[in-house]
């Protein structure tokens, strides 16, 4: 195996299997999930980052994600049409298929909003890392974040989950 | 600016995150709504981040993002190197169609020529290629036949 490739592969297993996870969350779409994947795999090589730690790594891929993902929307008016698909109601039960309604509920974020939550708490990204991927700086990643999270709770509320739905 | 107004906020953060909780921690998350709004949704985004990876979709395979990466690195790094290339062919495809562009016409006076050394009376060839119309138009349909030929040639 060629020495790049298999310094790839290994930086590819790290970050691929989150990044692939979000991005189905993001486009709604497979296809171009792995299309957007693909992209944001060919900046990286090309941004020759084989030496950064693998946290500036992550926020590079995410940050080039999200700039893919919203040329994208700009495209086509993914937006629209996302906020077509997901508009019918969660489902009574919180417990009820329980991933497709937490996409659901997901899905009623903004972009910004899942992007945030999803680097700090499902990756665990650092503060630093988070102000890269968003282009923000890095003082108000607690500020964002807050607004997000109570968002989110607003949202859960919204549809019965409460303190004790969650393990 | 909307900030925890909560002094403990960054505490509850992180035994949310780290799922370990101080019973101090806990009888506080159940008196304060900031704090068990934080609380609520980063143990919701945890297990939504669970509930992901236990069920992770297919990756494409690594080697392929790779290959492919490298084919375009490759192939949008050889443009600028492959222009002086293109531009020297360009340049003898323009020179070799004037060269062709001139040969019915030099052809067609040396024909005439040997007419009339021949002795051949009465042989007054139409001026084909020289100086009419026609040669105007020969000498373009020549350069435009050598550009293909070279394009052509260069996509093979």
């Amino acid at each position: 195996m060629h020495e790049d490739e298999a310094a790839f592969r290994r930086v590819y297993e790290r970050t691929a299997p989150r990044l692939r996870a979000y991005l189905h969350l993001a486009v709604r779409d497979s296809v171009l999930a792995d299309d957007v994947l693909q992209e944001a795999y060919y900046r990286l090589l090309r941004a020759d980052m084989s030496d950064a730690a693998i946290g500036k790594v992550r926020s590079y891929l995410y940050k080039t994600v999200r700039t893919l993902v919203a040329d994208h929307g700009r495209r086509v008016g993914r937006e629209r049409r996302h906020r077509q698909r997901w508009s019918p109601p969660v489902s009574e039960s919180p417990r009820h298929d329980l991933t497709l309604d937490m996409e659901r509920l997901f899905a009623r974020l903004s972009e910004r909003e899942q992007m945030l939550l999803w680097l700090a708490y499902v990756e665990g990204a650092s503060h630093r890392e988070i102000a890269g991927s968003m282009g923000i700086g890095e003082n108000s990643v607690r500020v964002v974040l807050y607004r997000a999270r109570r968002r989110l709770a607003g949202i859960l509320k919204g549809h019965g989950w409460g303190p004790e739905d969650v393990r | 600016m909307m900030t925890d107004p909560c002094p403990r906020g960054e505490s509850v953060i992180g035994a949310a995150r780290a799922g370990r909780w101080s019973d101090e921690l806990t009888a506080h998350v159940a008196r304060c709504d900031s704090c068990r709004e934080s609380s609520t949704a980063i143990r919701w985004m945890i297990e939504f981040g669970q509930t992901v990876d236990s069920a992770p979709a297919p990756l494409p395979d690594p080697y392929l993002i790779w290959l492919r990466a490298r084919i375009r690195m490759r192939s949008e790094d050889s443009g600028p190197a492959l222009l002086p290339i293109w531009i020297a062919g360009a340049a003898s495809a323009i020179g070799s169609g004037a060269i062709v562009a001139s040969l019915p016409t030099e052809a067609w006076r040396s024909l005439q020529e040997w007419l009339t050394s021949a002795g051949i009376p009465g042989w007054e060839l139409p001026s084909l290629v020289s100086p009419g119309p026609l040669a105007i138009a020969w000498i373009p349909a020549a350069i435009l036949l050598m550009l293909v030929l070279l394009f052509t040639a260069s996509e093979a």
